[in-house]
């Protein structure tokens, strides 16, 4: 099976651990995963603002530029929805580019959701390498997940995945306010509902936030620095993407300590 | 009409979203009420349908919906027919303005028929006439018209305006109630909701008996039949239409069922949606005047089929949104909402419905108008979908918000310089080698910039396009080697033939 | 009305259908497929126990449910008149209007209210019902899913059941429908008689503040008796379904 690696220009530019961690979860469990080097961006930003036909464009290269694998898998869940649920009505129907985008989203999955339902994989029979590893976490999926039924998806399956601590987030059904460009076109808005965010988070006591999309990541990780730029006694957690999580449970990557 | 739902156009957003989001009360009340009704609804059908059976009902009232909007012609005139065989008078407007003049003409009439001039009106709730702005049409003509929903009647004595389609009051503290009973009328002052009810129904018992005409909307209406469907918990409904010898119903022509074998899943849906009940506390159905030998009822019932901009949708790649049966489940669902509250988006529907019925109910003859006047609703969101996944007759909203901003942007109605950035990303995008490189750039440049803790640099006064992102939140650009160069590195590791092998 | 407003009325109508048929033309009919609505239905008639269902739901939105013996009739309902005449101030009469379809049973209260603290309203008094304290009806049927009382006009003064403060009604047990799927696979009032109504609870609100209040409009008290009747009331109660 050749396996490609979507990395979302988003996770290039803003979380290279996180696609680090992808890597070596997938080839812990066998799969060797390729990076396609002429990939750049989905097109997402284009098509979220009101350029469908220029995300066409972007869109036709993603179908070409993973036509040859089997499956292409992206750390970013958001990145992954569109491609799933958007791309094939970019382009009109019956045509060959609708079929290849049809056949793209057929294929392409999220990291956690081709773990549990691609590869089916097994619990780790070890132990975490060092009690740092397996931290006390909670997480918030990407609201995008709910359009490929994935949505609150990723806390079970940790916990499945023999990580010890893994919190309820209250109200995790809520977005957390990032929404691509909205966090700039409304930022009163955006920010808002990331602080009500942060605040469940920091109500779960844990020392770790796993989030599922790279966007939401650097959006609530920003507002935390913020916030703790403001006012000292702010909660403190790392905020890590469920690769990382996972990659760290596998001790293949070693956890960074909370700033 | 009010200000606040009728606002100057075109409406800008933002200083109703900054206020709501700076008033704590508000963001209190809505923020609980919105939680609570959004897990009454998901509680409610996963313990009397279960998930599966859930998805399957939202299917069936879809597609039911969707296919009595395909065949609108036919059962409307069906429609018609069967009414008027119930003694009904069918009326049809245009646009808000005839609507208005329609009941205006039928009330101008009272005085001949039954020797008293029309001066009160009793309403009950109903979006179309917040919609067409009757009660001011009425008040206007001198006939005094009472809101008889609680929620409405707090907020009319009170000069303020509904800013949810089913809890209209949920902005609202019970003080500020408490104060307009006292200033309006004339009672003790009280705080508790019990004794504000007890009050109001004093006060409303009176109004029903005497007044001239009632006025209501309709929530379905069902062709094979003839029938109106009209659902409310209060009661006022069957209180506002008992009494007066004439009754006017303004119904939106996209209520509009096949008929009573349709209507089930509907009921159950519409309840459960909107306060988690497993059916409105009453669900009337009326089919024409008081009949003879009967001692109440309205002598005439007027139906007013309203068009008011949904032919234009109708005939529209929008035609789903028709599908909606105002329940609020997606205003309860919705992030944005829930932190701006109804009166953010300037119109009588808010929310994410709100966001997207509001500029296609408002195009105007040269179908253009309505995204022009509003061009911030389709986006001030997040696309998180919750909408979509509320929303019991599964209208795409995020798609037909993706719609509405493609549309602001060939009509250059959102920033030019957004759209300069977008398509020099585009160009970017298509060239791989540029694209890495630019992206290292702005990375190095970041670095420079900001603040190194060891793992990220910190930004929180950036430049150009990314002021919007830090006026919140800082940016934060992780120190770790780049992806790319990591990966060439880690694969030259991986692929390395095994020692032996290259000894 | 002149013939003149009637004509325009009729042009204004033709027009809106026009207009309505040339936008549903514009576009293609949805390509969704034809769906059974019976997934809608969540109790089926075969359920043995309908009576329990119905007594059940229709407690859980608030309304009270008493059960009886069809011989126990009297007695129960003298019963639930007493104890709201001794919530109310003592020794008051409730005015009660009887809006009941079925000749024979509509008697059989206005005998019974006599044993009770009550004086009897007129049943075609539109203003007085406002002034009554009690509205007795039967029902066309009852719906055990919901616990739904389905009440029309015909036979019964229009709200009779809605405008007093209290409600009872008489519900046989063989009038019960196992759900409101049902209601409609029927011929029944619902779209014949002038107005029908389908009550799920005592009338209510939430509007201030979210809290729960009873009794906004319509009745605060709604008195269920529901009556086992293996009686004659069987045949009748069916033939009022039918
Ligand atoms: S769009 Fe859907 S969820 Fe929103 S009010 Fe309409 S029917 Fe309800």
């Amino acid at each position: 099976m050749r396996v490609a690696l979507f990395t979302t220009c988003l996770a290039e530019a803003l979380a290279p651990r996180s696609l680090q961690a992808t890597v070596l979860v997938l080839e812990h469990f066998g799969v060797t995963p390729e990076v396609p080097a002429e990939q750049t961006c989905c097109g997402q930003p284009l098509l979220s603002n009101g350029l469908p036909e220029e995300a066409a464009t972007l869109a036709r290269r993603m179908c070409v530029i993973f036509r040859a694998f089997d499956a292409v898998v992206t750390p970013s869940g958001s990145c992954c929805a569109i491609v799933r649920e958007r791309f094939a009505d970019l382009f009109v129907h019956g045509s060959d580019d609708h079929r290849d985008a049809l056949a793209l989203a057929a294929r392409t999955f999220e990291l956690v959701e081709f773990l549990e339902t691609q590869l089916r994989v097994a619990v780790p029979t070890t132990s975490a390498p060092s009690p740092e590893c397996d931290p006390s976490m909670t997480c918030h999926d990407a609201c995008h997940l709910r359009g490929i039924h994935r949505h609150g998806c990723t806390a079970p399956f940790l916990t499945a995945f023999g990580c010890r601590d893994v919190r309820p987030l209250p109200d995790m059904a809520q977005c957390c306010g990032f929404g691509g460009m909205f966090s700039t076109q409304f930022p009163e808005v955006s920010s808002a509902l990331g602080q009500e965010k942060l605040a469940h988070v920091a109500t779960t006591g844990a020392s770790t936030l796993v989030v599922s999309d790279t966007g939401c990541g650097a959006h609530l990780a920003g507002l935390a620095h913020r916030q703790r730029a403001d006012n000292n006694s702010a909660a403190a957690f790392r905020i890590i993407s469920p690769a990382e999580a996972l990659a760290h449970r596998l001790g293949l990557l070693a956890m960074e300590s909370i700033a | 009409m009010n200000e606040l739902i009728a606002p100057t156009l075109p409406y800008d957003m933002m200083p109703r979203a900054r206020a709501a989001i700076a008033d704590v009360h508000l963001q209190q009340f809505v923020g609980r009420a919105t939680h609570l009704k959004d897990e009454q609804r998901k509680s409610v059908f996963g313990a009397d349908f279960g998930h599966d059976d859930y998805e399957l009902l939202r299917s069936v009232a879809a597609t039911t919906k969707q296919q009595a909007l395909d065949q609108l012609d036919v059962l409307l005139e069906q429609f018609i027919e069967r009414a008027q065989a119930h003694g009904s008078i069918v009326h049809a407007a245009v646009d808000a303005a005839q609507a208005c003049a329609i009941a205006l003409s039928i009330a101008a009439q009272h005085e001949a028929k039954y020797a008293v001039k029309a001066t009160r009106c009793v309403k009950s709730k109903s979006m179309l006439t917040e919609e067409i702005g009757l009660v001011d049409a009425l008040t206007r003509a001198g006939i005094e018209t009472v809101e008889t929903d609680l929620g409405e009647f707090i907020l009319q004595i009170d000069n303020d305006a509904p800013s949810h389609i089913v809890t209209p009051m949920i902005h609202k503290d019970r003080a500020a109630a408490a104060r307009s009973f006292v200033r309006v009328l004339g009672s003790r002052y009280t705080e508790d909701p019990e004794e504000l009810t007890a009050i109001a129904r004093a006060h409303m018992r009176g109004l029903y008996r005497h007044a001239h005409i009632g006025v209501s909307g309709a929530n379905f209406l069902l062709a094979e039949e003839g029938t109106a469907v009209i659902c409310t918990n209060e009661g006022n409904f069957d209180l506002s239409v008992g009494g007066p010898p004439v009754h006017i119903m303004f119904v939106g022509i996209e209520k509009l069922l096949r008929g009573a074998r349709d209507l089930a899943p509907f009921l159950k849906l519409l309840a459960r949606s909107g306060t988690g009940q497993p059916l409105t506390v009453y669900t009337s159905f009326v089919n024409g005047p008081r009949r003879a030998g009967e001692s109440n009822g309205p002598k005439e019932l007027h139906i007013v089929l309203v068009d008011a901009g949904r032919t234009g949708i109708l005939g529209s790649s929008k035609r789903e949104l028709l599908r909606c049966i105002r329940c609020g489940a997606c205003l309860n669902a919705c992030p944005v909402y829930r932190k701006v509250g109804g009166h953010s988006y300037g119109s009588v529907y808010s929310g994410p419905i709100g966001a997207v019925l509001t500029p296609e109910l408002n195009r105007g003859a040269a179908r253009a108008e309505g995204l022009a006047n509003y061009p911030d609703l389709p986006r001030a969101s997040s696309l998180c979908g919750a909408c979509l996944e509320a929303c019991p007759v599964k209208i795409d909203i995020p798609k037909f918000l993706l719609h509405a901003r493609a549309e602001l942007r060939t009509r250059t109605l959102s920033p030019a310089s957004e759209s300069r950035a977008l398509r020099l990303w585009r160009w970017l995008a298509q060239r791989p080698m540029l694209f890495r490189l630019a992206i290292r750039a702005s990375r190095l440049h970041a670095r420079m910039l900001g603040q190194n803790d060891g793992r990220h640099a910190w930004i929180s006064n950036a430049p150009g396009p990314a002021a919007g992102w830090t006026q919140s939140r800082d940016l934060g650009i992780a120190s770790a080697q780049p992806f790319r160069a990591w990966f060439v590195q880690h694969a030259a590791e991986r692929d390395a033939p095994p020692k032996e092998a290259a000894r | 009305m002149n013939d003149a407003t009637i004509r325009a009325r009729d042009a204004g109508v033709a027009a809106l259908l026009e207009r309505v048929r040339r936008a549903v033309a514009a576009q293609p009919a949805s390509a969704m497929n034809a769906v059974d609505l019976s997934i809608a239905r969540r109790t089926s008639a075969s359920n043995s126990d309908l009576a329990t269902i119905f007594a059940t739901r229709a407690s859980s939105v608030g309304m009270r449910v008493t059960r009886c013996a069809s011989d126990a009739l009297h007695t129960t309902v003298a019963a639930i008149m007493r104890a709201h005449a001794d919530t109310s101030t003592p020794n008051q009469t409730l005015r009660t209007v009887v809006a009941i379809r079925d000749a024979s049973l509509a008697q059989r209260m206005r005998d019974c209210l006599s044993s009770c603290p009550a004086t009897l309203a007129r049943d075609d008094d539109a203003d007085g019902l406002f002034d009554c304290d009690v509205g007795i009806t039967d029902v066309d049927c009852a719906i055990a899913d919901s616990g739904s009382l389905v009440i029309s006009t015909i036979g019964r003064m229009r709200n009779a059941w809605i405008t007093p403060p209290i409600h009872l009604a008489i519900v046989f047990e063989s009038q019960i429908l196992a759900d409101l799927v049902d209601l409609f696979e029927i011929r029944n009032e619902c779209t014949t008689a002038a107005s029908t109504t389908i009550i799920t609870g005592p009338s209510k609100t939430a509007d201030i503040e979210g809290v729960l209040v009873t009794g906004v409009h319509g009745p605060a008290y709604v008195e269920i008796v529901l009556v086992a009747d293996e009686s004659k009331h069987v045949a009748d109660a069916h033939a009022l379904i039918r």
